[in-house]
């Protein structure tokens, strides 16, 4: 007791030595180490090989796809994520609760399956490709593909990171405008919208973060044309299988780096929320 | 009784006339007109139609487009069976060593005050955050033959990579926070308070868990446990990268699909996706079953 | 501005919060809606401002009507039980919002806004917390914020729901008493709603007691304490005991006695009735004439005494109220009570 008592508050309750040990030594051995492998490979690489191989023409535009499309794939789902859960949690209809459920399917689904799926649908004969093509555009094997498959992947971070803040909104805000005379829209957009505007914040980061390493769901229907349609974590496989750890290591530490950065992004967003309308 | 009962009916009726007085188009101003409504709903119907609920048809129409013959006969192959088996053993692996970690995480991280806590729980969120390529690769860094410990294994005669070690790893990766994460908020929610009383009435720590805590947060575990199964069966970056694709043997049924749909065995491809996609349905209808029926037991907002 | 109310009616679903309300308030007159939880007076305030659509009836802005006027047409402020402010704006900024979603004609310049705000501000008395966000703020200070921005867009009546509700008693006394200054000063037609008798009493130029969707009574603080007018009334305002008694040929029995009330008007009706009487209004002597009774109880609280009676040859207990520093009676002890004011009801529960 004595022991940890400086890093641990005093509890009558039993168990916390043997549940944290055990928490931190799994942790580090299945997450920790390994992460940490990657980093001092890619740290052994020193910095100047680790641009010279972020920097090679096919891996820079690969790079260039994964986050132009993530981004876009992202921004794309925030005014729908907005509306689906608008509409989720202040209307009632035939098959809300269908609906609502059906929002995590993404997370459910398989990548492969999701892939698979979107490719059949969205290929030249496919359901949706075959009227794309009647138009001239070509939905599959393109960085439009690509982008349809990160939109699935992404919707239900949005959804759901608004879908609870949504609806804890306190009703009387958007009275109180309203009897200041302000319209329905204008309520919307300068009441509801600035408080929820952490949980959207929050949500595009996470289906941001989440596309960027993106690989089950996109590698069926992009097709994987070098400097077209082939995304960041396919070419680490690619230099996987080629047996160049040190471009895969270049490549992931990369993708790493925004992972985290997006993370801290997301815990700062957030404590600026608190501490600047109180606990929203 | 009979008299109030007489004034309830005359003012029923008295606003009944009101109600067909008074025009329709009145609302209340914090909602919008109907005819808005209507296209909002429409609007976030056929999207969720189009995006999500048109490839989930797509698989198994796909799967039954030559008949249920074919269907059936997907199975038939011996590298199927042979996937679904894998699938399975890894699930049986993976889900319970994360099930194990997950209770004692929340345990510690909910029930106590320490410092870094925050910094743990931002720790265990970490897989989220990292693509399943990359979950692949550093498995790979540290146990392949040109890895970081690859010489030892080597010499000792322990293949990881490219074996069952590997994938169950990558799939415990991958599926790491899942279970932990929806006991934590639940938990903390939850207080120390039934556990105290247990321990004053004299329970031992291990009854004290199995008979107060446990049964607080059952569906929340049960969740935790089949969405954690549902990743876990249906992983594919991080396995594809550490499995080396080895029909018959270290072939899961994510890696078994891309195989049969890059050999153009279509109806096969979804026969075994439409399996997996099943899977993903009966983990949602639960949890919306649960969240229905459970409302205040489940915590609002996961994350995945 | 006046406000008249017509025959208004609310029901939701199958229940009705107001049976057909009538409601003259004059302008510049301070009103309290007064009634326990569920009475309909926030029902009615709600409807006044259009945040409710009444099922029947009319209400008059200024003789013209406003029944179908949307909440942003009626230019009401309304000010929330728990303040409603907008936390991601500053102070000035939430005072200035009605005045911002003006369309472009009508909004005034941006320089007289911030002139408003500060003047506004100097009547809260928060004069240098406009930078500040509502989370910065104590309840009583959030809640006069919200009085401000209420006002910012000059409305033509005031409302306010529950205004004091969410905060703790000392804050709640000292802002009752500001309101008070402060509706003196700005002369603002104002309702307000609460279910804190001593708040209304105190507070209101006029009290309209609500129950059940109903007026029960409506009249000066005076009025409804010294004359209550209904059994509700006496049973939700101050303190009463009820006694059940019963008039033979006109005249009041308390079991075999008779009791003698002033200013009872003549009693029309023979048979069981109910009396109403407050324990400041019940006097007693150890001899002389009265309603003879035996000291069952004594109870002490603060500065005066409660001294419980049950009267002759019935179980009915009366209370009555003497200072602490006066010789108490002891228990057991007879005498002989003098009801000097009463209300008294026909018929049984």
């Amino acid at each position: 007791m004595t022991l940890y008592a400086p890093f641990v508050k005093p509890s009558v309750l039993p168990g916390f030595r043997l549940t944290i040990i055990f928490t931190i030594l799994y942790l580090t051995m299945i997450v920790l180490l390994p992460l940490g492998a990657l980093l001092f490979r890619a740290s052994s690489l020193g910095v100047h090989e680790l641009v010279v191989l972020a920097l090679d023409g096919r891996t820079l535009s690969a790079l260039r796809l994964s986050f132009v499309t993530s981004f876009a794939a992202a921004a794309f789902n925030v005014p729908f994520g907005l509306l689906i859960a608008w509409v989720l949690v202040r209307y009632d209809f035939p098959g809300r609760r269908f609906f609502d459920a059906i929002i995590d399917l993404p997370f459910a689904l398989p990548t492969a399956v999701a892939g698979i799926a979107l490719t059949a649908l969205y290929a030249p004969k496919g359901w949706i490709g075959s009227i794309a093509t009647i138009f001239g555009l070509k939905i599959a094997y393109t960085p439009i593909g690509v982008f349809l498959a990160l939109v699935f992947v992404g919707l239900p971070f949005i959804v759901r990171t608004v879908q609870p803040v949504l609806a804890e909104v306190d009703r009387e805000l958007e009275e109180a405008a309203a009897t200041l005379g302000a319209g329905r829209l204008r309520t919307i957009a300068s009441v509801v919208l600035p408080v929820l505007s952490p949980a959207i914040l929050t949500g595009f980061a996470l289906a941001f973060a989440r596309a960027v390493g993106e690989y089950g769901s996109v590698i069926f229907i992009a097709g994987n044309i070098p400097y077209v349609s082939e995304i960041a974590p396919l070419l680490i496989v690619i230099k996987l299988e080629e047996f160049d750890y040190a471009g895969a290591t270049a490549v992931a530490a990369f993708m790493l780096a925004v992972s985290f950065a997006t993370l801290l992004l997301i815990n700062l967003i957030q404590a600026r929320a608190r501490t600047r309308y109180g606990h929203v | 009784m009979s008299d109030s009962s007489v004034a309830l009916a005359v003012s029923l009726e008295e606003t009944t006339a009101a109600v067909a007085a008074s025009p329709s188009r009145r609302r209340l101003p914090t909602e919008e007109a109907p005819w808005v409504r209507r296209l909002l709903i429409t609007l976030a119907v056929g999207f969720l139609g189009l995006f999500l609920l048109l490839p989930l048809v797509t698989v198994f129409m796909e799967a039954f487009r030559k008949g249920a013959g074919a269907f059936i006969h997907a199975f038939a192959d011996p590298a199927a069976v042979d996937a679904i088996l894998l699938t399975l053993m890894v699930a049986v692996i993976a889900v319970p060593a994360n099930l194990v970690f997950g209770i004692s995480a929340a345990w510690a991280i909910a029930k106590f005050d320490f410092r870094g806590k925050a910094f743990l729980v931002t720790l265990i969120d970490l897989p989220f955050s990292v693509s399943p390529v990359v979950a692949g690769l550093v498995y790979v860094l540290l146990y392949a033959n040109h890895g970081i410990f690859g010489g030892w294994l080597q010499s000792a005669g322990i293949q990881i990579i490219f074996a069952l070690p590997g994938i169950i790893m990558a799939t415990v990766f991958v599926t790491f926070p899942f279970i932990a994460r929806e006991l934590i908020p639940l938990m903390e929610e939850l207080g120390n308070t039934d556990e105290e009383a247990a321990l004053t009435l004299g329970a031992s720590g291990f009854r004290m868990f199995w008979t107060v805590t446990l049964p607080n947060v059952k569906w929340a575990l049960l969740y935790g446990v089949l969405l954690c199964n549902a990743r876990a069966m249906g992983e594919f970056g991080a396995v594809s990268v550490v499995s080396g694709h080895i029909r018959g043997y270290t072939n899961t049924m994510p890696l078994h699909i891309e195989i049969l749909y890059n050999e153009y065995q279509f109806v096969a491809a979804f026969a075994v996706a439409s399996l997996l996609a099943a899977l993903a349905l009966v983990t949602l209808g639960i949890k919306s079953w649960l969240e229905h029926r459970y409302a205040g037991d489940l915590a609002a907002g996961h994350r995945h | 501005m006046e406000l008249d109310i017509r025959n208004l009616t609310k029901t939701f679903g199958s229940t009705a919060a107001l049976h057909g309300v009538d409601l003259k308030v004059a302008s510049g007159e301070l009103l309290a809606l007064l009634g326990p939880s569920g009475s309909g007076k926030t029902t009615l305030l709600r409807c006044v401002a259009g945040l409710e659509i009444p099922s029947g009836g009319q209400i008059l802005f200024g003789g013209e009507d406003a029944s179908f006027k949307s909440v942003q047409e009626r230019n009401i402020g309304f000010v929330f039980q728990h303040y409603a402010l907008f936390k991601h704006l500053t102070i000035a900024d939430n005072i200035s919002y009605g005045l911002r979603v003006r369309p472009r004609r009508t909004r005034p310049t941006a320089a007289a806004i911030r002139n408003k705000v500060e003047e506004l501000l100097a009547l809260i008395q928060l004069p240098e917390y406009g930078g500040r966000y509502p989370s910065q703020l104590s309840g009583g200070q959030r809640q006069r914020v919200a009085l401000a921005r209420a006002l910012a867009v000059e409305p033509r009546v005031l409302l306010l729901d529950e205004p004091f509700g969410a905060l703790d008693a000392k804050v709640r006394k000292e802002l009752r008493v500001w309101l008070r200054e402060f509706h003196d000063r700005t002369g603002h037609t104002t309702l307000f709603v609460t279910h804190d008798q001593e708040e209304a009493l105190d507070l209101a130029d006029r009290v309209i007691v609500m129950s059940n969707g109903k007026i029960e009574q409506e009249g000066s603080p005076e009025d409804i304490y010294d004359r209550p007018a209904t059994p509700f009334v006496f049973d939700f305002i101050g303190e009463s005991v009820r006694l059940d008694i019963h008039v033979d040929k006109g005249r009041p029995f308390v079991g075999q006695q008779e009791v003698s009330i002033p200013r009872l008007p003549p009693l029309l009706f023979d048979g069981p009735a109910k009396l109403y009487v407050r324990p400041e209004h019940v006097a007693f002597r150890r001899d002389g004439e009265g309603l003879w009774a035996t000291v069952v109880s004594l109870h002490r609280s603060g500065s005066s005494r409660r001294i419980g009676f049950r009267a002759d040859g019935t179980e009915m207990i009366i209370e009555a109220l003497t200072p602490a520093d006066r010789e108490p009676p002891r228990i057991g002890d007879r005498a002989a009570l003098e009801i000097r004011a009463a209300g008294l009801f026909s018929g049984t529960a």
